[in-house]
């Protein structure tokens, strides 16, 4: 097992008006892993994220980045991650080219090492089409696009990612996904933060969902499916589509059904043997052409820790 | 050295984005150096008070250069803090104090321009002769005129919560700072309620040194003491703008 290189320990942030953002988590990140921080607006994502990378103290608790405590080495800490926070996060007077040019200096590249790395990041980010156009006339998804292509530049060992592809083209995205995917291969950590269940569900190896300041659930996507309450997707499709059919599905009270042209999905809890039996059940009635039982995604664990807030982060 | 080289490089990028804004930094202080100080050396001439009042209101406008010149380049911190990049390059890899003298190094060069071409415009349209053996300690008392005023407006924009409060607080500052003080007219002949608050003003004691170097001739008898107060003064910003930029920043 990889070291971990970021530790979190009862980590917590109260704000000045006594809101408490971060209460108390505790979370490990293993070196060249892609980990996740999700939740909801307000789940404290992004307060973790500031603490960790300096920009917040701590009010209790102990972070520890790249092997320094955020609190008590923050420049040793800031030496070893590069962080993309928002999008809005540019130099809106200056041009895309120098927005990137200035970040180099900014981390002490010379202007020759600058140059070329600013050329490959363009590059490998499409980012041709408004270089010398000010980022304040940027689309929103070409300036996270730009922020990206900023992170991407810097060596550091621990890339901070807050809502990285929030706004992008669906295939602009695809090429983001896969130049951090690449980063983690190259031994690089990155943390990301992000509402969106399946970008979460596609890069991150481990996860930790978050809820007012508290974590609900951590680790990979199969240990989350085993603590979510054995919630099941069941696809079935009759050999009649009957009226009689659709109510002994109906009966049996799942959480959701859906049916699109004689197909139904329920999704379901409890032991998949049940549901087993359930299915076999209605089937010597209304016999089956096609059932099919998957485990939850990560949609449908978000529906059971949050509730409602899952088809809200969807919906965003 | 190289991380405050690049701050300051990019607070050059940023303020010479739209060049007019720094040109009017310049400009005004001349403006008011011509203005006043041709029409006011008649009346108070006029007067017999035996002042030489361009030279004596030279001091002033250096002093109005740097303290000018950071009123507004604090606007553009305050941008940044509410844009968002402010936060992004507290994660870049230098120290806090690191960023404050990348950003007084610009200001502070920006100042020394500034002064220049108040000297210049002083002695090509009034005749002040400024002694070359002066321009060093002008340039050295307007650079650290420029930090005090700057890290000043820097704890400020870091404080106050909201573009209308950072306005009207720095708005009604530079008016108090600027008008109760001796930057216009000599500070004894002030109402004596108001004389008070011009001594305790840093604006007085930074106008006073300057002047001490455009009109050696002027009446400074607290000079030792306002020299004290306003490294003093630069010091004390310094340290609690620091400590704001490393404390939490919410």
């Amino acid at each position: 097992m990889s070291q971990e290189i970021v530790q979190v320990e009862q980590l917590r942030h109260v704000y000045r008006k006594g809101k408490v953002a971060v209460d108390g988590i505790t979370f490990g990140v293993r070196q060249g892993e892609i980990f996740g921080l999700l939740g909801p607006n307000g789940a404290g994502k992004t307060t973790t994220v500031r603490m960790l990378t300096t920009i917040l103290r701590p009010t209790a608790g102990r972070a520890i980045v790249a092997g320094h405590d955020v609190a008590h080495e923050p420049l040793e800490v800031r030496r070893k991650i590069v962080a993309v926070l928002q999008e809005n996060a540019v130099e809106t007077l200056l041009s895309t080219v120098d927005n990137l040019l200035l970040y180099g200096y900014l981390h002490g590249y010379s202007r020759a090492e600058t140059r070329k790395r600013v050329d490959r990041v363009i590059a490998a980010l499409g980012l041709e089409e408004h270089v010398d156009a000010r980022a304040q006339t940027l689309s929103g998804g070409y300036k996270r696009r730009l922020q990206v292509a900023k992170a991407l530049m810097i060596d550091a060992p621990v890339i901070f990612l807050d809502e990285a592809t929030t706004g992008m083209d669906p295939l602009i995205k695809r090429r983001v996904v896969e130049l951090i995917r690449e980063e983690a291969e190259r031994g690089r950590t990155v943390v990301l933060t992000t509402q969106l269940l399946d970008e979460a569900e596609e890069l991150c190896q481990r996860m930790v969902l978050m809820k007012e300041g508290k974590i609900l659930s951590a680790g990979t996507m199969t240990e989350l499916r085993q603590r979510a309450h054995k919630a099941f997707r069941l696809f079935v499709r009759f050999q009649q589509d009957t009226p009689d059919a659709a109510a002994m599905l109906k009966a049996l009270a799942p959480r959701s059904l859906k049916t699109d042209h004689g197909a139904y999905e329920i999704t379901v809890e409890g032991s998949e043997d049940r549901w087993i039996r359930e299915m076999a059940r209605i089937s010597e009635r209304h016999p089956l052409e096609h059932l099919e039982i998957r485990a939850a995604d990560l949609e449908q664990i978000f529906f059971e820790l949050y509730g409602d807030i899952a088809s809200e982060a969807n919906a965003n | 050295m190289r991380y405050i080289l690049a701050i300051a490089f990019r607070d050059f990028r940023i303020r010479m984005s739209n060049p007019v804004l720094p040109l009017w930094d310049v400009l005004v202080p001349v403006v008011y150096l011509l203005v006043f100080g041709s029409s006011l050396e008649r009346w108070i001439g006029a007067a017999g008070s035996g002042l030489d009042y361009p030279r004596f209101f030279l001091g002033g406008v250096l002093s109005m250069v740097s303290f000018g010149i950071v009123f507004n380049s604090s606007y553009a911190f305050f941008e940044d803090l509410q844009g968002g990049i402010f936060h992004e390059m507290l994660t870049y890899p230098f120290a806090r104090w690191e960023m404050l003298l990348g950003k007084l190094l610009f200001n502070a060069a920006f100042s020394v321009v500034g002064v220049g071409v108040c000297v210049a415009a002083g002695f090509a349209i009034l005749h002040i002769n400024v002694k070359p053996a002066a321009w060093l300690p002008i340039a050295l008392w307007s650079v650290v005129g420029t930090a005090g005023w700057y890290y000043l407006f820097t704890w400020l924009a870091l404080s106050l919560r909201g573009f209308n409060a950072y306005h009207t607080t720095t708005s009604a500052l530079y008016l108090v700072l600027m008008f109760v003080s001796n930057l216009f007219y000599p500070a004894q002949q002030l109402p004596s309620a108001v004389r008070w608050l011009a001594w305790l003003n840093p604006v007085t004691w930074q106008t006073d040194l300057l002047r001490y170097y455009t009109y050696p001739a002027a009446d400074l008898p607290y000079l030792p003491f306002e020299m004290a107060a306003f490294v003093a003064f630069v010091i004390v910003t310094f340290w609690v703008a620091n400590r704001k930029l490393n404390g939490t920043i919410e």
